[in-house]
């Protein structure tokens, strides 16, 4: 690609041609820089914070998160306790009614959202860990190695994510812990491969250029600037996943799989309700509410998050 | 070629037929009046094109020149009324074509003009070209979509296009990515040239090129305007490029013309600080310069313009009235117009330098 | 290219054949015993075991899954189901089409709903039109399909009557699986479509044919989509994938007799072999969903397509050393 001479100031072409604002004739040919991580993780939050949206959405993961970790505490009763008659309509005394057992489903569906929500988080947290760590390897050796990962990624993709999942559950059996396993194992390709690419896309960047050109080692290459920058937009992708991971645990859990009553996950919670659908809508109701407006505000943070760290936005 | 030219001979006529009804003044076919253009988003506007004004003859090449961010490539946007709208907000003013306002012009009337009597060449050929779309079908789309014919004429008149700008014809079916920087240059000048415009916009079209290839387009632009008369605006910064195509230059600063007239006018009598500050800034072959002249600071933040003269926070002229008073355009010279208060002082010292 | 698709359906065997390696490794080790299910419960223990000789479920792993491959890859039989006692090769035969009508509608109407949408949406950037499409698509992305199927089934078969809450019959009988099953698709596309379409707008290109005087309908056509189009192909492969796969819970909820309603039945029947005939059978699907996406991206894209034909097999990256 021949270099563009431009003889008076500005940027190069191609960036200017890319936003809007850019159009301007190069007035704001921002230039691609070496981010320096806290300051820029900082302006993110802020830069996110300007949309509505982006507040209420992290607001209402937060809400979640808290009544997960706090279930036990303010859930007024025990996931596994009849309180009641069952099959009560949702009521002042039991907010989203009762169930068959006459378990109220209010406390089973927060007790519900520490399964649902940890095994999100520990699931991408397993893809994350293992799927760096071989993506790595691939990026840093390359050659065969990388050539055998691919391909071992290649075979792991080409089963369609929830057969895979399905079949991991199938062999690792029931149970919180290998529920975790078989939804993280099933994700390592993905982010196996974005590390890989994110790695060999910086290898050719020209802030390692230039950093090498300052004889930089190649241990403070790889330490300083490769691993804080590859990590960052793997750990984005992967963060934005949890919501269709989550959703991945409810539809296995749904099925049987995985975390086993009495265990009020979401997935099994819309499981036991469904042959009472005709009975006691609210049994589906209420859990799958749970699940979309969770998994909603994640994606909305998601994408927030992405467009707040799209540097063509940047001003 | 001489095919091509024939054939839209019935085309051409209609053309001039247009430029007819405006009586005396139809040589004068391109005029643009205090057209102003800026760029409006939530934070902030963006003022790129502050009361343009000046004219084209029919046949003639207008040097537009200027810094990157002057509103050059803005006002040749206008021109085309391709101006991204929004953040664009036009302002006011008029471009006149042939007598008719085509700043007001509707969508469907544009469609008319664009390709047909307006063309355009762009900055980077690399990105001007569909990717996934055949060269050939490219230049073959202009041609459909204003003229009546078949396939198989456009097609032909296509080919004849590339064979024109020195690309055999047999690489009518090839992708851009086939070819080099210089080569997609010349299909640009082809899509361009397709429809036998009245006036050309080239915006920096040889910007992108390596030097070699650079002179290789510009012949290629001064044979094909010698041969087809066409009308050309050429938007530069580089001063080689205008004093070898250009026969009127209007120097572009901050969104104004700052200085205008013929290419012997700005060059050998230069007027406004900032050309002469151009001048300065070129190494003359013959010249035993030790040291270039660069003109000190940096363009105005177009978001807020300083009052005035929009040059002299950096004009080493600059009296107290340049600092308050808008400066409006004087005709020192017959056909040579510039924006400045203060005249004499730097043609004393355009004198002193030599 | 003839030559090229070849190649890639003989690539295709070797990641087929792991597959089936794999699925048949992670089902060897689950723990459980493959004679208790074929003999049922109450058997006694000198019938199992010579119910394990003549399986040959004694021989060790790289015996058994010699074995397994050759029946399936070379016999293409795979093998009989252990509970039922019905050949897995014949009931897939009856069972496929269900699973494949279900994702194709649906990827079509993903298509067809999609496109249009995410076009009408990156045209109209930052409208009230882009606002609620936005909105919309991410609902659809956020929704998990089987509780949207439940959902449905509330309210057109309980509420309303108006559609059959399960089994299989005339058109309304798909009405509901098919909507519950594509709604996600549906949303990814437009979102795709909506951000690749974004990008493409600012090119220079869409500059040039604009300069051109063409209309905004062949500007749209002929330079937008078709450049805007790579990415949403590659969405639409993995779509299917997710469909075929998420068909799975929406057969089982509608009782549709396809693949993924066996698949469920096999797992809780603890059928090995039918779990494992039906996911190699649904991920060759989905390889040859993929081969045929990345053809029509080579298609579609010409430098794609010179990257084949060129014969260079991948791009590979320069190593940091050499760099």
């Amino acid at each position: 690609m021949p270099e563009k001479p431009e003889k008076i100031g500005g940027a190069a072409p191609r960036e200017r041609a890319e936003s809007a604002a850019a159009l301007y004739e190069g007035a704001y040919g921002a230039l691609e820089e070496t981010p320096k991580q806290k300051s820029q993780f900082l302006e993110i939050l802020k830069r996110m914070s300007y949309s509505k949206v982006n507040v209420i959405c992290l607001a209402i993961v937060l809400f979640f998160g808290l009544v997960a970790v706090l279930a036990p505490l303010i859930a007024p009763y025990g996931y596994a306790d009849m309180v009641a008659q069952p099959f009560l309509r949702p009521s002042a005394a039991h907010l989203f009614g009762t169930d068959n057992l006459g378990r109220d489903v209010l406390s089973r569906v927060m007790h519900g959202a520490k399964y649902s929500i940890g095994l999100g988080l520990a699931a991408t947290g397993v893809s994350l860990a293992f799927g760096m760590f071989l993506g790595a390897i691939a990026g840093y050796y390359g050659g065969k190695v990388d050539d055998l990962l691919m391909r071992f990624c290649d075979i792991i993709q080409s089963i369609p994510g929830l057969l895979l999942n399905m079949a991991l559950c199938v062999a690792f059996g029931t149970g919180v812990a290998n529920t975790i396993f078989a939804l993280g194992v099933g994700g390592i390709a993905a982010s196996a491969r974005l590390m890989r690419s994110s790695f060999l896309n910086l290898r050719k960047a020209e802030f390692v250029d230039a950093a090498r050109s300052i004889s930089c080692s190649d241990a403070r290459i790889i330490s300083r600037h490769i691993i804080p920058n590859a990590f960052a937009p793997v750990l984005v992708q992967t963060t934005m996943n949890i919501g269709a991971v989550i959703m991945t645990a409810a539809g296995l859990n749904f099925l049987g799989l995985g975390v086993q009553a009495p265990r009020p996950e979401w997935g099994a919670l819309l499981s036991g309700g469904r042959d009472f659908i005709r009975k006691a809508p609210w049994l589906c109701i209420f859990p799958g509410c749970c699940i979309l407006v969770l998994v909603l505000s994640l994606n909305l943070v998601g994408d927030g998050l992405r467009d707040a760290m799209d540097p063509k936005l940047k001003k | 070629m001489g095919n091509g030219a024939s054939n839209d001979a019935g085309n051409g006529a209609s053309k001039t037929m247009r430029g007819a009804d405006v009586g005396e003044e139809k040589q004068k076919f391109l005029e643009v009046r205090d057209l102003s253009v800026r760029y409006e988003t939530k934070e902030e506007t963006v003022y790129a094109v502050n009361g343009v004004s000046f004219s084209l003859e029919k046949g003639r090449t207008l040097g537009l020149v200027g810094e990157t961010g002057a509103g050059k490539t803005t006002i040749a946007r206008a021109i085309l009324g391709i101006l991204p709208s929004p953040p664009a907000v036009v302002g006011g003013g008029e471009i006149l074509l042939g007598g008719d306002d085509i700043l007001g012009a509707s969508e469907r009337e544009m469609h008319d003009i664009r390709g047909n009597r307006v063309t355009m060449i762009f900055q980077d050929p690399m990105t001007a070209l569909n990717p996934v779309m055949t060269i050939g079908r490219q230049i073959e789309e202009v041609i459909e979509s204003h003229e009546r014919v078949s396939k198989d004429e456009a097609r032909k008149r296509a080919e004849e296009m590339l064979e024109m700008v020195g690309i055999l014809a047999e690489r009518y079916s090839e992708y851009p990515h086939q070819f080099s920087g210089g080569m997609k240059q010349r299909v640009v000048i082809a899509i361009a040239l397709a429809c036998n415009p009245d006036l050309l916009l080239a915006d920096e079209p040889t910007t992108a090129l390596d030097v070699t290839i650079q002179a290789q387009v510009l012949d290629l632009m001064k044979t094909l305007h010698k041969k087809q008369n066409t009308s050309t605006i050429l938007i530069t910064h580089d001063l080689g490029v205008v004093s070898e195509m250009c026969d009127e230059v209007a120097i572009v600063y901050a969104g104004e013309i700052v200085e205008m007239g013929s290419l012997e006018d700005i060059f050998e009598r230069p007027a406004h600080p900032y050309m002469l500050g151009l001048l300065g800034a070129i190494p003359a072959i013959d010249g035993d310069e030790e040291k270039l002249s660069p003109i000190p600071g940096m363009t105005p933040d177009p978001t807020s313009l300083p009052p005035g003269c929009k040059f002299h926070p950096r004009c080493k002229y600059a009296a107290e009235a340049c600092k308050s008073e808008p400066v409006g355009m004087k005709e020192i010279a017959p056909g040579h117009f510039c924006r400045c208060l203060n005249l004499a002082a730097p043609n004393l010292a355009a004198r002193e330098a030599e | 290219m003839l030559k090229y698709i070849l190649k890639r359906l003989l690539m295709m065997i070797p990641v087929i054949l792991c597959v089936a390696i794999l699925v048949f490794t992670i089902i060897y080790f689950t723990p459980g015993d493959a004679a208790q299910v074929v003999a049922g419960q109450g058997t006694p223990a000198e019938k199992l075991d010579e119910l394990r000789e003549s399986m040959g479920l004694n021989d060790p792993y790289f015996v058994q899954l010699g074995r397994y491959l050759h029946q399936v890859f070379v016999k293409l039989d795979l093998g009989t189901a252990m509970v039922n006692k019905t050949s897995i090769t014949s009931d897939m035969q009856a069972r496929f089409p269900y699973s494949m009508t279900l994702a194709l509608i649906g990827i079509a109407f993903a298509i067809c709903v999609g496109i249009p949408l995410g076009v009408y949406s990156a045209l109209h950037q930052n409208k009230v039109g882009d606002r609620i499409a936005v909105v919309v698509s991410m609902l659809g992305v956020s929704v998990p399909h089987f509780w949207l199927a439940l959902m449905l089934i509330l309210l057109f078969s309980v509420k309303l009557g108006w559609l059959p809450a399960y089994g299989v019959g005339g058109i309304a009988y798909w009405i509901m699986p098919i909507i519950a099953n594509c709604v996600g698709g549906m949303a990814t596309t437009a979102r795709q479509t909506r951000s690749s379409m974004l990008e493409v707008i600012h090119c220079d290109y869409i500059v040039t044919a604009r300069s051109k005087g063409l209309k905004q309908s062949q500007i749209i056509l002929r330079h937008m989509l078709p450049n805007a189009l790579i990415p949403i192909i590659t969405v639409t492969g993995m779509n299917f994938g997710g469909m075929l796969g998420g068909g799975l819970i929406i057969e089982q909820i509608f009782t549709i007799p396809g693949v993924g309603f066996y698949l469920t039945k096999g797992i809780t029947q603890r059928d090995y072999y039918a779990v494992m005939g039906g996911v190699i059978l649904l991920s060759v699907a989905f390889s040859v969903i993929m081969l045929a996406t990345d053809l029509i991206q080579a298609f579609v894209d010409p430098r794609i397509k010179a990257q084949y034909a060129g014969d260079v097999k991948r791009r590979r990256k320069p190593h940091a050393r050499e760099a």
